[in-house]
């Protein structure tokens, strides 16, 4: 995908996420303070107002640009593989959360080492056992901090 | 005088040499391993200096950070591929040197550059920082927020291809760091009724997420299987091969020069260790004249680039200590730490807590002894190191990250850690600059109180900018920047 397609779906999205930021997030999520002094809104006003207005400049910069060298490695595929790494890691946590970190945390190591390319289980299994072992020994005896 | 002895007795203790040294370690070790880099490290080890002296604290992370100077350049020598950014440059001629036969003499050289470079630029900011401070602690809040206006166009202008995306990060890190509770009225911002974010969010889930694991997805991502990867030359003893006393002659000029680079380039904010690796690069070849042996195995290479990148670990301190500003990430970073320690860096540090600034002064010299001691026998260790592939690096680091995370919040963090990973990701496929972002998000606390106090000070009045004739110039050379910098990249687009 070119550079300046993805420019302009990102200042959008900006845009986008700026005006639900100034008319629904700021005026529900933060309030409105004693009524003297500066009230708690400015400061996030103030920042997601510039963001949405960087975020419109970035449009028309991209739709005004003709230039258009600059060519950007990205495809479904790609998207794929960082939902696939990103399910890899909420699954980790939430067996972290449930069985403890030991369990969690060699899941963790196995399967990134599987998404990464590694198909040995020679390196697998060691690593994925190993490694949180001795961090887990490491929090527990040596730092008296448990991680569980 | 007092401060100073006072703070040097406080850094020279064993169990500081002893965190000092394993930081130095780390640091060469993670910037070793091709695609982990120092960076990576000093991410990871914020959260592991919760339970530290603030001293020892920030010695270790400096020690990560001098350590990371020189681990670099061992994969740019021996493979061919630089283990961060900042030793691209080694590779020109420390590649050549060792298909040459000289690889343990690239090293030595790397090595020896590398601590002359740093510890010349340590010394500029033991003499720089505190007249700098002096002249800041002057400055009004109103003067203060123009400065970091200045350094978010700096630093927004330069760290990435686009002002546009640079001032949209820069925004969005100080906007991330308003979530939790307003500072005056006590009241949630942003923080959806969820306790855990009532204290905003940390530096180490925001770091961590962005920094390490945004670059880890990426890599996995993009590049896909991560298992190839070139076999490193072996280190070989012969008569061609040694680092002698007048091959370092030889190079000091370059070494000089560099570090001048080095050290002007760090106390800039935005520009970091490449930009000065290749400008001292540049500035060695131009001075050795077209007759020279430069990309082809030259010592002066290797010296000019591994003297410039590490000039800018003492120097990125100077506007950090006497301005609050950092440099560079790993300075942003370290000033994270600052604040987990109850410090806050600034003019006002050198006045009310000298003894401390002189502590990490006396940090830093240990941290580049260390470094010079230990690259002396590590060269063999970093050979092994690097033999190691990505596929059982990253996880584990992965897990060093989550671990990290969980040991210094809570759980809940580690789960915020997923959403700052893919806003890394999606920030290094858009070119956000993601340093704009983390020194936004560092900045941001620091940019509002000055911001609030400077409106409270006016009373509404517009006239009481133009009372301030420092703050006026801070924030005209903004706009100036904002203007001249973006034009620039635009005519570089076309």
């Amino acid at each position: 995908m070119s550079e300046r397609t993805l420019d302009l779906w990102a200042g959008l999205l900006i845009v986008l996420a700026g005006l639900i930021g100034l008319l629904y997030l700021i005026p529900n999520y933060i309030g409105n303070g004693f009524g003297f002094g500066l009230s708690p809104r400015f400061f996030p006003y103030a920042c997601v107002g510039t963001i949405t207005a960087l975020g419109a400049l970035l449009c028309i910069n991209r739709l005004c640009s003709r230039v258009d060298a600059r060519r950007i490695d990205f495809s479904r595929r790609h998207l794929g593989r960082l939902l696939l790494l990103t399910g890899l890691m909420a699954g980790s946590l939430a067996l972290i959360q449930w069985l403890g970190y030991l369990a969690g945390a060699a899941l963790l190591v196995a399967t990134f080492m599987l998404a990464m390319g590694e198909r040995r289980p020679s390196r697998i299994l060691p690593t994925a056992t190993l490694w949180p072992l001795a961090l887990w020994l490491l929090f527990k005896f040596a730092l008296g901090a448990p991680l569980d | 005088m007092q401060d100073i002895l006072l703070g040097l007795a406080d850094a020279f203790t064993l169990s500081n040499l002893l965190y000092i040294g394993a930081g130095v370690l780390i640091g060469q070790i993670f910037a070793a391993a091709p695609g982990v880099g120092a960076l990576m490290a000093i991410t990871i080890a914020v959260p592991f200096t919760f339970y530290l002296s603030p001293v020892t604290a920030i010695g270790f992370l400096v020690g990560i950070n001098k350590g990371g100077t020189l681990g670099g350049a061992v994969s740019a020598i021996l493979m061919n591929t630089p283990g961060s950014a900042e030793a691209t440059a080694t590779t020109f001629d420390g590649y050549p040197m060792a298909r040459n036969g000289q690889a343990l003499k690239a090293l030595r050289t790397a090595h020896a550059s590398s601590v002359s470079g740093d510890a010349m630029s340590d010394l500029v900011l033991f003499l720089v920082a505190a007249p700098l401070a002096v002249l800041a602690v002057k400055m009004g809040p109103l003067e203060m927020a123009s400065v970091v206006l200045v350094a978010f166009v700096v630093v927004a202008g330069l760290a990435g291809h686009s002002m546009l995306k640079g001032l949209i990060a820069a925004a969005l890190g100080v906007l991330l760091s308003l979530v939790g509770t307003d500072p005056e009225t006590a009241g949630e911002r942003l923080s959806f009724g969820i306790p855990e974010l009532m204290g905003g969010l940390s530096i180490s889930a925001v770091g961590i997420g962005v920094l390490a694991l945004g670059e880890i997805f990426r890599q996995a991502s993009v590049h896909g299987d991560t298992g190839s990867q070139a076999e490193p030359t072996e280190l070989g003893e012969s008569s061609a091969n040694r680092f002698r006393w007048r091959d370092f002659s030889h190079i000091l000029p370059t070494i000089l020069r560099s570090t001048g680079i080095g050290t002007v380039i760090g106390a800039i904010p935005g520009l970091g260790s490449t930009a000065a690796a290749f400008l001292g690069y540049a500035s060695a070849k131009r001075a050795a004249g077209p007759d020279s042996n430069f990309g082809k195995g030259d010592i002066r290479g290797v010296a000019a680039t591994e003297a410039a990148n590490s000039a800018v670990v003492g120097s990125n301190f100077i506007p950090l200590l006497s301005l609050g500003i950092p440099g560079n990430v790993a300075a942003a970073l370290i000033l994270g730490a600052f604040v987990i320690h109850g410090i806050t860096p600034g003019p006002q540090l050198f006045s009310e807590q000298g003894r401390l600034v002189y502590a990490i002064f006396g940090a830093m010299l240990l941290g580049t002894l260390c470094n010079l001691v230990f690259g002396l026998f590590t060269m063999h260790l970093f050979v092994k190191v690097i033999r190691l592939p990505l596929p059982i690096i990253l996880p584990c680091v992965v897990l060093l990250c989550v671990t990290g995370i969980i040991v210094s919040s809570n759980l809940f963090s580690a789960w915020l850690l997923i959403g700052f990973a893919v806003l890394g990701f999606f920030m290094r496929l858009l070119d956000f600059s993601f340093v704009t972002f983390i020194i936004g998000f560092v900045l941001g606390p620091a940019f509002e109180l000055n911001v609030r106090q400077s409106v409270l000070l006016a009373d509404g009045q517009i006239g009481y900018l133009l009372e301030r004739p420092i703050a006026c110039g801070f924030i005209l050379l903004a706009l100036f920047l904002a203007w001249r910098i973006g034009l620039r990249r635009r005519s570089a687009r076309h």
